[in-house]
């Protein structure tokens, strides 16, 4: 019997810092390490999860995670976490990992760095591999290598100068690629996460959003409230238990992930609001990509960092952002602001049309 | 041609936040009380805006615009572009992409306001 294992690698860079990064950048690499783009979730559920789900669909029953402490990462039962605190122990964990399985008289074992979203057909990625009987299988697609390797653990770690990640020259015998024929999309940056959400609407990958489909191409999830007011225009999707106040529109393509407060009056287009967001009332959210305090403006490709209830902010305590326990965090919306600063840069603006018209 | 009316170019510091904006408008305050002020708002410096550098900006204009007089922003950071663009303020403003176009934009509204008849020439045909 031919058995396999699989272990995902999550730790690449996160939102912020795929965009230049602009004001109140400057403590953004902690939050990148700890929300991979990998790990934040599109139309209900993370590319991670999907990765693994995809998996163990194929048979793949001995999965282990490497990642980061990514505390809004939902716990799948029966998989094995190994989180670091350093970007740079990833993937000395992950070479652990594989130290394991070849103790477990693992046959092959498919590495994915996270990274890519790749809807690759496992098993005839390992029936590929076991064919060619090399140590290394790379996964290519069209645009090139994917950091996925298929190993047989015991011959590689049997090589002295064997490390992850696998680089073209460490192996030595130039190993038959697998080319992978399903959708790829290599989520460089936050662009690619967008795309990744446009690209599930429009069907061009396996992504299915996690919800019910209310109207066609509209999406909700458990324990949304949404004001009789609000627009939804398909596609789009609103993840479980998210608010979406009176007047508000949500239009092209765009997501509300779960726990999102949408203020009343505010505009979301051709934008992804990830999970546990708050934006302010009369709001313009368009060709962005927001993560609690985190903007990303994909127009202009700068990011920012704000933590203004009158605008974007998180709705997770500082101290549960970035914990691996998801039982810390806390839930501070529904009501971000008090009611006296309520429509504040609304009611400005108003003062201004007054003077404009000559009442003042 | 100029008109006359002196332009005030004020740059803006690098952190606009609740607190920065109220000391800010402090400063500005007397340029802002004068009969008529013209105003042009360097923005190239501002890495940091939250919704009171937002307030600041439309306080001044208000007040500018009480007196007839106006407010107009130059060399706008992107950082600074897109909360104006998410606040919906950018419409409400004249954007310049550097100071000396925007002052020189008070004085081609001037002259131009200097030559009525042209402006009024509203049936220049003579058709009744």
């Amino acid at each position: 019997m031919y058995r396999t294992g699989a272990i995902v690698v999550a730790g690449n860079h996160g939102v912020l810092s795929s965009a230049t990064s602009g004001q109140g950048a400057r403590d953004s690499e902690q939050d990148c390490f700890a929300s991979p783009l990998a790990c934040v979730e599109v139309l209900g559920e993370s590319v991670l999860e999907r990765t693994v789900g995809r998996l163990r669909a194929s048979g793949v029953k001995k999965i282990d995670v490497v990642t980061g402490p990514t505390g809004d990462l939902r716990r799948a039962r029966n998989l094995r976490f190994r989180t670091v605190e350093d970007p740079n122990l990833l993937w000395q964990a992950a070479a652990h990992a594989l130290q394991e399985f070849a103790r477990r008289k693992v046959d092959a074992v498919l590495i994915a760095a996270l990274g890519a979203y790749a809807e690759v057909d496992v098993r005839a990625a390992f029936e590929f591999h076991h064919t060619k009987a090399q140590a290394v299988t790379p996964l290519y697609d069209r645009d090139g290598a994917l950091a996925w390797w298929i190993v047989e653990p015991a011959r590689v770690l049997s090589v002295p100068t064997f490390s992850l990640p696998l680089a073209e020259q460490d192996m030595s015998d130039s190993p038959v690629p697998y080319f992978v024929e399903g959708y790829v999309n290599r989520l460089a940056d936050a662009r690619d996460l967008r795309r990744l959400t446009i690209d599930a609407f429009l069907g061009r990958c396996c992504i299915a959003p996690r919800g019910r489909e209310i109207r066609p191409g509209i999406w909700v999830g458990d324990g949304v409230r949404m004001h009789k007011t609000a627009r939804l225009v398909a596609p789009a999707f609103v993840g479980n238990n998210s608010r979406v106040q009176s007047s508000v529109v949500v239009t092209r393509f765009s997501n509300l992930e779960r726990d999102c407060f949408i203020g009343e009056g505010s505009v979301v287009a051709n934008a992804s609001i990830l999970p546990h967001t708050t934006i302010g009332r009369g709001l313009d959210i368009s060709s962005a990509l927001v993560k609690g305090s985190e903007f990303v403006d994909l127009s202009r490709n700068v990011s920012l960092l704000l933590q203004d209830p009158l605008l974007i902010s998180s709705s997770i305590s500082s101290g549960a952002r970035g914990s691996a326990d998801p039982k810390q965090h806390q839930h501070l919306h529904p009501n971000p602001q008090p009611e006296i600063e309520y429509s504040y840069l609304s009611r400005a603006a108003g003062r201004l049309l007054e003077v404009f018209k000559g009442e003042v | 041609m100029t008109s006359g009316r002196s332009v005030i170019v004020k740059q803006f510091p690098r952190v606009l936040d609740a607190q920065g904006s109220q000391a800010f408008f402090q400063e500005l305050a007397p340029h802002l009380a004068t009969d008529r002020p013209c105003l042009v708002f360097d923005l190239s410096d501002v890495r940091y805006l939250d919704s009171a550098g937002v307030d600041l900006l439309l306080r001044s204009m208000e007040e500018a615009m009480k007196r007839n007089g106006d407010v107009k922003l130059a060399a706008l950071s992107p950082e600074t572009a897109a909360i104006l663009e998410m606040t919906r303020t950018d419409r409400l403003f004249e954007i310049f992409d550097s100071c000396s176009d925007a002052v020189e934009s008070f004085y081609r509204f001037s002259a131009q306001s200097l030559q009525p008849e042209r402006a009024l020439d509203v049936n220049p045909q003579g058709e009744r």
